[in-house]
């Protein structure tokens, strides 16, 4: 059963060089209770996807298509409506801890508000359980964190305060962007930790970007790649993993380096990701790619579902053995 | 807190004492002294007034008296012009005017500019937003000697409704026309910075994370957006004040308020040494302890800064 | 200033982060960005044309700007409005003076002194600036304390002062109001230079062996260069605009010269009388020509760090 399900959607921005495309007709879906990674490169439109969906673009972004949770559309929603749903039952958790909590406010403060307004906790009970969530995600000294400021927490504290905060009101789908990127590996593994344990725990569906794969093993169920906003490949974990099936995915996958090889040299991908302004003909990736073929360059891959409900956007058939491989 | 004022206090004590120390120079530099430019007086009298006033004695004992004079009993000492009158007597006359419209004014633009600034940005690129700017824009070319003509061609030439200048023991007529003509152009410099300002807020990753709770609109701009948005504009609070105070001068001089302006530039023009450095010590006493408000406030608000 | 000095900054910035072997694409991309900006073209246009004509009305008139037209003093507010036939394009002065010739000396004074002072505030504060900031230190700090105690002084109870004191003399405006306005100037220049010496190509110049006025002359000035001119552009009706208020006071330029705050004051001053023409025609070229010189500004800073607002 599918909570949120995502069908054509586009995002476009207008700039002064023009309209430029960040995400090109995506559609996915969300199950309840399951992990699913978005996996691209810095701005493959992981990012925006998910903004458009929780109606956070920039002044200048439109998104058209459709967005339902639950059945209720969430594209073009009044704010109103769109306010009883963010925060409430689809909560997000941004990239960067540094900037994304208030300066000027106390931590209690921005616990407190979400719990309130949600929930309809009065202020003492809602300081009681915003203690509460605050050791749930093992925040060390939470009765006196709470009382801080923003700049008196380290990167990681804040970012725990941000997933307490997300899960003030046992969201039924939380997002996570790039959660662990702008914090140190232990307190990433313990991140990690934490969410494997709440989705068991309260059947939250977790929509986790990030560009390490590393993390992606770890704990997503099913993941999706993104490149130059377009969808290229979904499926399960283990199916990209062991068998990818488009170009990209097999390139991404094989120039991650293995701890345990390290005499292997590194292989990455050729080139750089295209500007989103001056896309390449065709399918996008085709420059990069090193099992193009003559239609690439003329034709853009669409997405198609085979049997066993993996998705690519590729038109080569092939093995990826047979060229470019050591 | 009281460290930080203490601190600051450090700061502005030498500063006026420079400011003292300046103006008393520019006085002793000045070609003439405060009676010579009267009909030519025999040398006698010459050096018996000049006794009374203490101008015999040499020049570094008079500036030490004069500043125990401040700081002891606030005493700035006897007009050099007006032989009963003492420059206490002066400020004492027009300072009460200056600051009344004075203070009217600060609010008025400060009240005005940060709303209309909030609203501008809150309804970014609506026609709201246009005519606020516009309005800024155009307010920074009508300073108040600009404005003050315009408002009497309006109010008393054409409609016949307010009195074109005097001051009446400060009735409400006699104010309107002051007040909005010093209050203009920083009304206008108040709603831009307030706007950009808040537009700049507005955008940031913390406002974004504000709306992902679900907020509502008026909590965000109100509780999240409003205190960061503020801080520039504080800042700019100062300077503001100073550039009122200045401004006064103007509006005392076209409306013949008779505020402490008027006085001063009276004194510049007839020399009254005694009371254009009164004056003078007087605004920058005001300032200083102006700014230090402005830095209190500032600190109070932002919890990066703690003392 | 405080909304100048962010968006300087940002812009500062972004000139500092081109290399220096692209330079000259800088300043191509920036006048190709300044063209495009409409405000800011007509703005040059208009201000042209005002310069035009502060300096070659004298030409159009038969009045020159201390004639008194003896004819109409007796009563100008009626025979002295402005008329195609009497030669007083503009009307006459209170004094019966032509009020045409009158504005075109006005506009020249004016003009003049925004843009000398403006030119005085901009050496001053740009020189003290760089070398507060490239010397950084104890040498930054007694200097940028200066400028913080007489930033914190009423300047303008200092000038009403000096011109006092000393005599209202061209020269002594110019003086007074350079001594204000060098301050934010330098303030601004200081703090471009302390982030420009910390960037790569500085810290190649003195592994690479110049000496500190090579470094300054031929790396720190010219990045400075985009700020300092935006800057003044805005410094310039600043200026105008202080001139202004000084002679509105009566303490200005002096007769028979005369410049656009002076001819306001007169004209304000009559406005009861109903002569108003006598205000509106400096008030006229005084606001036109501010906002022209606001307008440029803004398209010489937009253009100069191409930033959406």
């Amino acid at each position: 059963m599918s909570i949120l399900e995502v069908k054509n959607l586009n995002v476009n921005f207008t700039t002064l060089s023009g309209n430029v495309k960040a995400v090109d007709n995506i559609s996915f879906d969300i199950a309840k209770g399951e992990t699913v990674a978005i996996v691209g490169e810095s701005g493959s439109g992981k990012s925006q996807t998910v903004l458009a969906a929780l109606g956070l673009l920039a002044e200048n972004g439109k998104a058209t298509g459709s967005v339902k949770f639950e059945g209720q559309e969430l594209i073009d929603l009044p704010t109103k409506k769109l306010n009883k749903i963010r925060g409430n039952h689809i909560s997000m958790v941004f990239q960067d801890p540094m900037t994304s909590l208030n300066p000027f406010l106390r931590i209690s403060d921005q616990m407190i508000e979400v719990l309130t307004l949600h929930r309809g906790m009065s202020k003492s009970k809602a300081f009681n359980e915003a203690i509460r969530m605050l050791d749930a995600v093992r925040l060390p000294d939470a009765k006196q964190v709470i009382t801080r400021f923003p700049h008196e927490l380290s990167g990681g504290m804040r970012q725990r305060v941000m997933i307490a905060i997300a899960l003030s009101c046992q969201p039924k789908v939380l997002i996570a962007d790039e959660p662990t990127t702008a914090l140190d590996v232990t307190v990433q593994a313990q991140m990690l930790e934490l969410f494997k344990g709440l989705t068991k725990d309260f059947g939250t569906s977790l929509i986790l970007i990030t560009h390490d794969l590393g993390v992606v093993a770890g704990i997503a169920d099913r993941m999706m790649v993104m490149y130059a906003g377009r969808l290229v490949e979904k499926g399960s974990v283990d199916d990209l993993f062991y068998s990818p099936a488009h170009p990209y995915t097999y390139g991404l996958l094989h120039s991650t380096p293995h701890v345990d090889n390290p005499e292997q040299r590194l292989s990455p991908i050729a080139g750089l990701p295209p500007s989103l302004e001056n896309l390449p003909s065709g399918c996008a990736f085709h420059p990069r790619c090193a099992f193009k073929l003559d239609r690439c360059q003329k034709e853009a891959p669409v997405l198609k579902t085979s049997a066993d409900g993996r998705s690519n956007a590729c038109f080569y058939k092939g093995d990826f053995s047979e060229v470019g491989e050591e | 807190m009281f460290k930080f004022i203490l601190k600051r206090l450090g700061v502005a004590i030498p500063t006026l004492l420079i400011l003292i120390i300046f103006s008393f120079a520019l006085m002793k530099l000045a070609p003439g002294g405060p009676f010579t430019s009267e009909k030519p007086l025999p040398p006698q009298v010459l050096a018996n007034i000049e006794a009374k006033y203490g101008l015999d004695q040499p020049n570094y004992k008079q500036l030490t008296n004069y500043i125990v004079g401040i700081v002891t009993k606030g005493d700035f000492g006897p007009s050099f012009r007006y032989k009963d009158r003492s420059v206490n007597d002066i400020i004492a006359q027009g300072f009460p005017i200056t600051l009344k419209y004075g203070i009217w004014s600060f609010i008025l633009a400060v009240l005005v500019g940060v709303t209309l600034g909030i609203i501008a940005a809150v309804k970014h690129n609506s026609w709201i937003d246009y005519t606020a700017v516009g309005f800024s824009i155009s307010a920074q070319v009508l300073p108040n000697f600009v404005m003050a003509p315009i408002l009497v061609i309006i109010f008393t030439l054409w409609l016949n409704l307010l009195p074109g200048g005097g001051w009446n023991g400060g009735q409400w007529q006699y104010l309107v026309m002051p007040v909005i003509a010093l209050a203009t152009s920083y009304m206008a410099s108040i709603a831009r910075i307030t706007r950009s300002s808040m537009l700049e807020v507005l955008n940031s990753n913390f406002i974004r994370t504000a709306k992902a709770k679900g907020l509502p609109n008026r909590v965000i701009i109100f509780k999240h957006a409003l205190k960061p948005a503020l801080l520039p504009v504080i800042t700019y609070l100062g300077p503001t004040f100073v550039a009122m105070i200045t401004g006064s001068v103007v509006i005392d001089m076209y409306f013949s308020t008779g505020g402490i302006g008027q006085m001063f530039v009276n004194a510049a023009l007839n020399r009254d040494y005694s009371v254009i450095m009164g004056i003078t010590i007087l605004m920058g006493v005001l300032t200083v302890l102006f700014n230090l408000m402005v830095d209190v406030l500032y600190a109070w608000i932002d919890p990066k800064i703690r003392y | 200033m405080v909304v100048v000095s962010k968006k300087i900054k940002s812009m500062a910035d972004n000139m500092a982060s081109y290399e220096m072997g692209k330079k000259n694409s800088l300043w191509a991309d920036a006048r190709r960005r300044f063209f495009k900006n409409k405000a800011a073209v007509i703005s040059l246009i208009i201000l042209s044309l005002i310069v035009i004509f502060a300096f070659s009305a004298q030409h159009l008139t038969k009045w020159s700007n201390e004639e008194i037209d003896w004819a109409i003093l007796g009563d100008v507010a009626t025979m002295g409005k402005p008329s195609l036939k009497s030669g007083h394009y503009f009307g006459a002065d209170p004094l019966g003076r032509d009020l045409f010739a009158r504005v075109a000396q006005g506009s020249q004074i004016s003009l003049m002194v925004g843009i000398v002072g403006a030119a005085i505030a901009v050496l001053v504060g740009t020189l003290y600036g760089a070398i507060a900031g490239y010397f950084g230190g104890r040498i930054d700090s007694i200097m940028m304390r200066i400028v913080d105690i007489l930033m914190s002084i009423p300047y303008m109870f200092v000038l009403i002062l000096l011109l006092v004191v000393f005599g209202r003399s061209i020269f002594m405006l110019f003086v007074g109001l350079g001594l204000i306005s060098w301050l934010d100037m330098s303030r601004i220049v200081r703090g471009q230079t302390m982030v420009l010496k910390n960037k790569e190509f500085v810290e190649a110049a003195i592994a690479g062996g110049s000496n500190h006025l090579t470094i300054i002359t031929r790396h720190i000035i010219p990045n400075l260069l985009g700020i300092v001119i935006v800057y003044a552009s805005l410094l310039v009706p600043l200026m105008i605009l202080t001139e202004s208020f000084i002679s509105f006071l009566g303490l200005g330029v002096q007769e028979p010269n005369t410049s656009w705050g002076a001819l306001i004051s007169e004209g304000a001053g009559q406005v009861l009388y109903g002569t108003l023409w006598q205000l509106l025609f400096p008030l006229f070229f005084f606001v036109t020509a501010l906002f022209s010189f606001f307008f440029i500004g803004d398209g010489l800073r937009d253009a100069l760090d191409p930033k959406d607002r």
